[in-house]
């Protein structure tokens, strides 16, 4: 059950809904999780088959200085 | 630059360490000091809260499960000392934000939480739910009540019943962890007038602060001059505690 804000139909709407495509380039890849150096972090598969950082998921706050973590890097 | 699958515990788990200096030298960079541990670790709690659903990959999300593991790996480490909240959230889950709600309840060490942009809905709870709470005078905290399905039409008395059963489990938790009191709580969740479609309350800085919700205004200095604060507190209750002990 959602306690929020944003309107059901936003949070659950489909991002190709109403163009009449589906699996358009906007729809976003799903990120999967992963380690890097230790780490935490979600990532996507890039188009040369390495997996680009979305995001890190760590609670250590000096992970996110680590620049080989920052979001974008290919790994 | 090595990346292992999250369901291969045999590669991660030795030396995880040694493997945070691997990627430097394998692309012959200069290796730089490692940065000096923190005290104090951060979660931030954003987007949407997700729980038992996955949500669609358009929302913004902070899963349940990577959140509750964290906090018990907090609360268990040695080193680390207190623990903040970066709340930015317009919401979720309920059983998810109670259940970290509860688990932040429940830690022995400290936690601040600050309340930054919005900390609507469901994220009330989290917000109250730490030793000390901050809301930046800018950002704004939605209370209103628990709704089905995006309507405010309901069918049967057993779907009422639910419903209001669903919400007493946040009146009590926001209750029992703020100076707020359940009656003023449930005037803010269904005062009219305030919101376009829908009754509740948007409460800006400081007013939180007044309703009782968040103990002060502040921002990222107030928050770790606050744990740092509890830390020393905390320090100081834990060596006399030892010292008794020994007597």
């Amino acid at each position: 059950m959602l306690y929020t804000i944003m309107p059901l139909e936003d949070v659950f709407a489909m991002p190709s809904w109403g163009t009449g495509q589906s699996g358009s380039a906007l729809e976003p890849t799903p990120s999967v999780p992963a380690v890097v150096g230790g780490v935490q972090v979600l990532v996507s598969p890039s188009y040369d088959g390495r997996n680009r950082v979305e995001r890190v998921i760590s609670t250590d706050p000096m992970d996110y200085l680590k620049p080989w973590l920052v979001p974008g890097t290919l790994v | 630059m090595r990346v292992e699958s999250e369901v291969d515990p045999s590669v991660r788990e030795p030396g995880a360490g040694q493997q945070a200096v691997g990627p430097i030298k394998e692309y012959g960079e200069i290796a730089t000091p490692a940065p000096p541990a923190s005290n104090v670790h951060v979660l931030s709690i954003v987007g949407q809260i997700e729980g038992h659903m996955v949500l669609p990959p358009q929302n913004k999300t902070t899963k349940y499960e990577h959140i509750m593991p964290q906090l018990v790996a907090i609360e268990q480490s040695s080193e680390i000392e207190g623990l903040l909240i970066l709340l930015n959230t317009v919401g979720g889950d309920v059983e998810a934000g109670l259940a970290m709600s509860e688990l932040l309840a429940g830690m022995t060490k400290p936690s601040v939480s600050i309340v930054l942009g919005g900390g609507h809905s469901i994220a009330v709870p989290i917000a109250v739910s730490c030793s000390y709470s901050i809301i930046a005078s800018t950002a704004t905290m939605t209370i209103h009540p628990l709704r089905l399905s995006g309507q405010l039409v309901i069918g049967t008395q057993q779907t009422y019943e639910y419903l209001e059963r669903m919400q007493e489990r946040v009146i009590k938790f926001v209750a029992e962890h703020s100076r707020c009191t359940p009656e003023s709580f449930r005037e803010l969740m269904f005062r009219t007038g305030e919101l376009l479609r829908d009754v509740g309350t948007v409460l800006v800085g400081q007013d939180a602060v007044d309703a009782g919700l968040i103990d002060s205004v502040g921002s990222l200095s107030d928050a770790l001059k606050k744990l740092d604060e509890l830390i020393s507190v905390r320090r100081r209750i834990s060596r006399g505690d030892k010292g008794r002990q020994v007597h």
